[in-house]
C-alpha cells in the first residue's frame, strides 16, 4: 500500500518533471529562436560560403570565372611563409596582450568602483580611448613613437638614453603596438568588470569587515573569486579581439617593418580585399577560424563554468 | 562531383547576386532605362567624392550635358565615399560580382588595365579620333591603354614636383633650376639636403605611406635609370624592379633615411612650417601654402639620375565605359564629354591639378609661367604613367612595403627581390594565359 | 588605512591614470578650437592641449561643407534602433542558455562562441551578395538587420546571467510565473549593469560603422556620420582643423550616452533581492 502510493507519486512526479522538462524545452527553443535565425542567415550562412570559396580560385573582379580547384589554396598556404610569420606574430601579440590588457582592465575598474566624486570623470577618461577615432589616436601615437623628434625619445633624451625607432624597426614595433594597443583598448574590458563588480553584494563586504577582514583581503577572498564568470568572458573574449588584431597595425605599420607586424587579419584583408584573391584569403580565414576555436575551447575547458 | 555540386551552389548565389541586383537597378531608374524606342536614356556613374570644387565642375559638366542631350540622354552621377582607404575599389568589386555596375564609372589609373583585364569596362577607341588622342598629354594615353586598347581618358593630370623653400635657399645661396636641360641629379638634391639640413630643419620632406604614394613618386627612380618595376608587357618583374639600377635607385633613398635627411614620420606641415629645406609634393599642396604666409616657396623638377632621362609621376582619376552598360553608345558620349577640353579646362581652373589635354594648357596663362610652368612641362613632356598590369595591386603594395622596409635600414637587394618574387608569383597564378 | 587616506590615496591614483588615458580626446577636442596652422605647430609642446587662439571657424566650415545633422540623425537613428532590438534579442537568448534546460543548449553556446571568431573581412562579400538577393541595398533593413542578433552579446549576457541566483528564479516558478514573466520582471531589473554595458559597447562598434554602409548604401538619403567625416579626408589640403571639429562633433553623442548610463552601475543584487 504504502510503497504503491510512492511509486504512483515518484510516477506522477516524474511525468510532471518530464512535462516541466518539456515545457523548459519549448520556452528555451523559443528564446534562442531569434537569435539563431538571424545568426543562421547572417553569419553562418555567409562564413559557409567563405568556406566553400576556398576550394576555388575566385579574383573578386572575375566572379564569372570562378574555379574550383580543391585543396589548392590549402597547399599554397602551407607554404606561405609570410602566413607562418603572421601566425606567429598573431599569437605572440595574443600571449602578452590578453593577461596585460586584463589585469590593467582589473585595476582601472577597481580604481573608478568606489564613492568618489569625480567618478564619473575617471571613467570617461579611461573610456575615452575605446571611442576617441583611430585617426586621431594614429596621429598622436605615430608623433609620440616618432624615431627622430617623438616626445618618448625626448623624454629617454632627459636621462640620457639614445634614440629609440620604435615602430620604424624590425625588433621594435611589435612591442610599440602591443603597449599602445593595452592602452587603447582597457577601458573597454574596465566597462565589463565594472559591471560584474556590481553583481557583487555589498552585504558580504559589510560582514567581512566585521569579522575584521582589511580592503586586500576582502579584494584577494571576496571581489576576485566573485567575478570568476566575468573573468572567463573577458579573458574570452579578449583573446579574440587579439587574435582579431587588426586596426592598429593597418594604421600605424601596415605590418612592417619586414612583416614583423603582419598579422593574420592584415594578410586576410590583403589578400582578400587589396589583392582581389577571395579564394585564397577564404582559405586564411578557415584556416584562423580553426585555430581560434581551438583556443578558445581550450581555454573553456580550463575555465569550467562555476 | 563534388566539383560539380560546390560550383553549382557558387553559381546559385551568384546569379540570385545577379538576378535581384538587375531588378534593383531598373526599379532605380523608374523603368525608363530598359525601354528602347524614343524614351530618354538613363546613365548612372559613379565617381568617388573628392573636394567641392571638384565635385562642383562635375555636378555643372554634367547639367551642361544633360541640357545638350535633352530628350536623349539623362546622367545621374552618385559620388561614392572614399576617404583614405580603398572602400570605393570595394564598392566596385561588390558591384561587379552581383552585376550592379553604373554605365560610367570612374577609375584610379593603375585599376585601368587591372578593370580591362578582367573585361569591366570596355575599349573606346571608336569613340576618340586620332587628333584627340594627339591632344590628350603621353601618360594620360598610356595610363588608359591595356594591350593596345584605349579604355579610359582623365579629365586631369598629376604630378610630382620638388618644391623648396626659398628662404632656405636664399640662406645657403642656392639657386633652383628653373630649366629642364639643368634640372637636379640626385646627387645635387643630396648635396642640397646635406647643406641645409641643421638645426630642426630637414633636408626633405616627403610621405612615406602604406599606400599608392610609393609607387607612384618612386617608380621614376628606376625608369630614370632606365629600367622598370615590370617589363613593358608587365609580365615579369625579376630583373626589373631587382635590376642593378632599381637596386641603385632605392639604395640611394636608403642613404637619405640613414643620414635622417628627412623625417620618416613628418608632420604633416613640416615644410609649410620652414621645418624642411625641400618637399617632394604635388600641385595638390599648392591650396594649403596660403595658410602659411611666412612660407616663400618655388618649384623645381624631379630629379634624375645622373645621366638618366628626365622624368615625372604623373597619373589621375579617369571615366570608363562598364561592360554591364546597356547603352554603350550614350556612355561613351557621356565618357568623351567629361573629358573633352571644356571639361578638362574647367576642372584644371577650379582644383590646382593639370589638365590632361594639351589644348587646355594653351587657355591658361598661368601655366606659361613659373612656378606652375615646371608642372606644364612636366606633364606634357616627360611624365610616366605606372605600370600597365593586371597586378598592379600586389606591385604596388609589395612595393611600397619594401620600399619602406629599406628605408629603416632593410637589405636592398633582397627586399627587392622579394617583390620580384611574389610578383612573378601572382602573376603566372592569376593572369598568365 | 583610514577611509579618508583610502580616499585620498585612490583619487590621487585616478587623477594620475586619467590623465594618461584621456589626452588624446582632449587634444581632438582642443584642436578643434583651434586655427588650422595652429594644430601641428603645437603638437610637440604642451601647447597642443591647451586652447590659445580660440575660434569655432572650424566647426563653421565643418557643417557648412556637409549635413552633418542630418548624418548625425542617420546614425543615431540606424544605431539605436540596431542596438535596442539587440538588447532583447539577445539577452533572452543568453538567458536561455544560462539558465534554460534544453537538448542542445551547449552545443549552442559553443556555436555562439566560435562565431564570435569569424573575421568580418572573410564574410563581407557573402554577406553583401545575401544582402543584395534579399533587395535589400539602399534599404535601413541592410544596415540594421543583420547585426541585431551579436554573438559577444549573447555570450556577456549567459555569462553575467549564470550569477542570477537559482532561488529567485526557482521561488518565482513556485509563484506560477511563465519564464518570460520571470526574465522581465526579475531578472531585468537586477541587471542594469550588463545591459548598460552591453548597449554602450554595441553603439560604439556600430557608430564606426564604414565599410559596410559604403558597400550596402549609395544614395546620399542613408549616408552615416563615418561616411561624412570621410568626406574631409578626400580633399587635399586636408584640413585638421575641421577633422577635429567633426571628430569631437561625433564623439560628444558617445559621451552623453556614456554618461547617462552610468546610473545603472550600481550594485545590483542584495540580499533583499534573493529573499524576495
Amino acid at each position: 500500500m504504502q510503497t504503491a502510493w510512492s511509486a504512483d507519486e515518484h510516477k506522477i512526479k516524474q511525468a510532471s518533471l518530464g512535462r516541466q522538462k518539456r515545457r523548459e524545452s519549448v520556452v528555451g527553443y523559443s528564446f534562442i529562436a531569434p537569435s539563431v535565425i538571424l545568426l543562421l542567415v547572417f553569419l553562418v550562412l555567409p562564413f559557409m560560403f567563405a568556406f566553400l570559396f576556398g576550394f576555388t580560385k575566385f579574383n573578386l573582379l572575375r566572379p564569372d570565372k570562378i574555379q574550383f580547384i580543391g585543396l589548392d589554396n590549402y597547399k599554397l598556404l602551407f607554404q606561405d611563409n609570410l602566413f607562418y610569420k603572421s601566425l606567429f606574430n598573431t599569437l605572440y601579440f595574443t600571449v602578452i596582450v590578453v593577461p596585460v590588457q586584463s589585469a590593467v582592465a582589473l585595476m582601472l575598474a577597481l580604481l573608478v568602483n568606489h564613492q568618489l566624486k569625480l567618478r564619473n570623470v575617471y571613467r570617461i577618461a579611461y573610456f575615452s580611448p575605446v571611442v576617441t577615432s583611430m585617426t586621431v589616436i594614429a596621429i598622436l601615437w605615430i608623433s609620440l613613437y616618432n624615431p627622430n623628434e617623438g616626445l618618448i625619445n625626448s623624454a629617454l633624451n632627459f636621462f640620457e638614453i639614445p634614440k629609440q625607432p620604435f615602430l620604424r624597426s624590425s625588433d621594435q614595433a611589435m612591442h610599440s603596438i602591443i603597449f599602445m594597443s593595452v592602452w587603447q583598448a582597457a577601458g573597454y574590458q574596465m566597462m565589463i568588470f565594472l559591471a560584474g563588480l556590481q553583481g557583487i553584494s555589498k552585504d558580504i563586504y559589510e560582514a567581512s569587515s566585521i569579522d575584521g577582514a582589511n580592503r586586500f583581503q576582502q579584494l584577494r577572498f571576496i571581489t576576485i573569486p566573485s567575478l570568476y564568470n566575468v573573468t572567463v568572458f573577458v579573458l574570452t573574449i579578449t583573446t579574440i579581439q587579439a587574435v582579431k588584431l587588426f586596426v592598429q597595425p593597418y594604421i600605424m605599420t601596415n605590418g612592417g617593418p619586414e612583416n614583423t607586424t603582419r598579422t593574420l587579419a592584415l594578410l586576410i584583408y590583403q589578400q582578400g580585399f587589396q589583392f582581389r584573391n577571395a579564394g585564397y584569403a577564404s582559405a586564411i580565414s578557415v584556416i584562423f577560424f580553426l585555430i581560434v576555436v581551438f583556443i578558445s575551447f581550450s581555454m573553456k575547458k580550463f575555465f569550467r563554468d562555476r | 562531383m563534388k566539383k560539380g555540386i560546390i560550383t553549382a551552389i557558387l553559381a546559385a548565389m551568384l546569379i540570385t547576386g545577379c538576378s535581384s541586383g538587375g531588378q534593383t537597378n531598373e526599379a532605380g531608374s523608374e523603368g525608363s532605362s530598359g525601354n528602347a524606342g524614343n524614351e530618354v536614356i538613363e546613365l548612372n556613374f559613379w565617381r568617388p567624392q573628392a573636394g567641392e570644387a571638384e565635385d562642383n565642375v562635375y555636378v555643372k559638366r554634367i547639367e551642361e550635358f544633360n541640357k545638350a542631350y535633352e530628350g536623349k540622354i539623362k546622367m545621374k552621377m552618385e559620388v561614392i565615399t572614399r576617404g583614405n582607404s580603398f572602400a570605393y575599389e570595394d564598392k566596385i568589386n561588390a558591384a561587379v560580382a552581383s552585376n550592379t555596375l553604373p554605365d560610367v564609372i570612374a577609375m584610379d589609373g593603375p585599376n585601368i588595365a587591372n578593370y580591362a583585364a578582367s573585361d569591366i569596362i570596355i575599349p573606346l577607341d571608336e569613340h576618340f579620333t586620332e587628333e584627340d588622342m594627339n591632344d590628350f598629354v603621353p601618360s594620360i594615353v598610356q595610363q588608359g591603354t591595356f594591350k593596345e586598347k584605349f579604355y579610359a581618358p582623365g579629365l586631369n593630370e598629376s604630378s610630382v614636383v620638388l618644391f623648396y623653400n626659398k628662404k632656405i635657399m636664399d640662406q645657403y645661396g642656392i639657386t633652383p633650376p628653373d630649366k629642364m636641360e639643368d634640372a637636379w641629379t640626385w646627387e645635387e638634391w643630396y648635396d642640397v639636403m646635406k647643406t641645409t639640413a641643421k638645426d630642426g630643419v630637414f633636408g626633405t620632406n616627403m610621405i612615406n605611406d602604406k599606400g599608392e604614394w610609393m609607387t607612384y613618386a618612386f617608380e621614376q627612380l628606376w625608369i630614370s635609370g632606365g629600367t622598370d618595376l615590370v617589363n613593358d608587357e608587365g609580365t615579369k618583374a625579376d630583373g626589373f624592379v631587382n635590376s642593378e639600377q632599381g637596386i641603385e635607385a632605392a639604395a640611394f633613398l636608403q642613404k637619405l633615411a640613414n643620414e635622417k635627411l628627412f623625417n620618416i614620420d613628418p608632420k604633416p606641415t613640416e615644410f609649410e612650417e620652414g621645418k624642411a629645406a625641400t618637399k617632394l609634393g604635388g600641385p595638390w599642396n599648392i591650396p594649403g601654402f596660403k595658410n602659411y604666409p611666412d612660407l616663400e616657396w618655388g618649384i623645381t623638377y624631379f630629379p634624375k639620375k645622373a645621366g638618366g632621362a628626365l622624368t615625372a609621376p604623373s597619373g589621375s582619376w579617369a571615366v570608363g565605359v562598364s561592360a554591364d552598360s546597356e547603352h554603350p553608345k550614350e556612355a561613351a558620349e557621356a565618357v568623351k564629354w567629361l573629358t573633352n577640353k571644356d571639361s578638362s579646362t574647367e576642372l584644371a581652373k577650379a582644383i590646382s591639378m593639370p589638365a590632361s589635354r594639351k589644348s587646355a594648357f594653351e587657355s591658361m596663362a598661368e601655366y606659361n609661367e613659373l612656378p606652375l610652368r615646371i608642372i606644364k612641362e612636366q606633364v606634357t613632356t616627360v611624365s610616366n604613367a605606372r605600370p600597365v598590369t593586371p597586378a598592379y595591386p600586389v606591385l604596388t603594395q609589395k612595393f611600397a612595403e619594401a620600399l619602406i622596409d629599406i628605408m629603416v635600414g632593410a637589405d636592398v637587394k633582397k627586399s627587392l627581390d622579394n617583390v620580384a618574387d611574389i610578383y612573378d608569383e601572382e602573376f603566372k597564378r592569376n593572369f598568365a594565359e | 588605512m583610514t577611509d579618508r587616506t583610502a580616499k585620498l590615496f585612490l583619487n590621487i591614483a585616478n587623477i594620475i591614470m586619467s590623465l594618461l588615458f584621456i589626452t588624446p580626446l582632449l587634444w581632438m577636442v582642443v584642436s578643434s578650437f583651434k586655427p588650422e596652422t595652429q594644430i601641428f605647430a603645437d603638437l610637440s609642446s604642451l601647447k597642443a592641449l591647451l586652447p590659445l587662439n580660440f575660434t569655432f571657424d572650424n566647426y563653421i566650415a565643418a557643417f557648412d561643407r556637409i549635413p552633418m545633422m542630418k548624418y548625425l540623425f542617420n546614425s543615431l537613428f540606424y544605431v539605436t534602433v540596431t542596438c535596442i532590438s539587440g538588447l532583447v534579442v539577445n539577452s533572452i537568448c543568453g538567458y536561455a542558455l544560462a539558465k534554460l534546460q534544453f537538448k542542445g543548449r551547449e552545443f549552442v553556446l559553443m556555436a555562439v562562441i566560435a562565431l564570435m571568431i569569424v573575421p568580418f573581412e572573410s564574410i563581407l562579400m557573402p554577406m553583401y551578395f545575401i544582402v543584395n538577393s534579399l533587395n535589400w541595398v539602399d534599404t535601413w533593413y541592410a544596415l540594421i538587420v543583420p547585426f541585431v542578433a551579436n554573438c559577444f552579446s549573447i555570450f556577456m549576457f549567459r555569462q553575467f546571467f549564470m550569477d542570477v541566483p537559482n532561488e529567485i528564479l526557482e521561488s518565482a516558478a513556485i509563484d506560477g510565473s511563465s519564464p518570460m514573466k520571470t526574465f522581465i520582471s526579475i531578472v531585468v531589473p537586477l541587471s542594469g549593469p550588463v545591459f548598460a554595458t552591453v548597449f554602450i559597447l554595441d553603439y560604439i562598434n556600430h557608430w564606426g560603422d564604414f565599410m559596410w554602409p559604403i558597400l550596402v548604401t549609395t544614395g546620399e538619403a542613408l549616408r552615416n556620420i563615418q561616411l561624412g567625416i570621410q568626406t574631409f579626408f578626400t580633399l587635399p589640403p586636408v584640413y585638421y582643423g575641421q577633422i577635429m571639429a567633426t571628430l569631437t562633433f561625433t564623439t560628444v553623442p558617445i559621451i552623453i550616452l556614456f554618461l547617462m548610463l552610468q546610473k545603472y552601475y550600481v550594485q545590483g543584487i542584495t540580499s533583499a533581492g534573493i529573499k524576495g
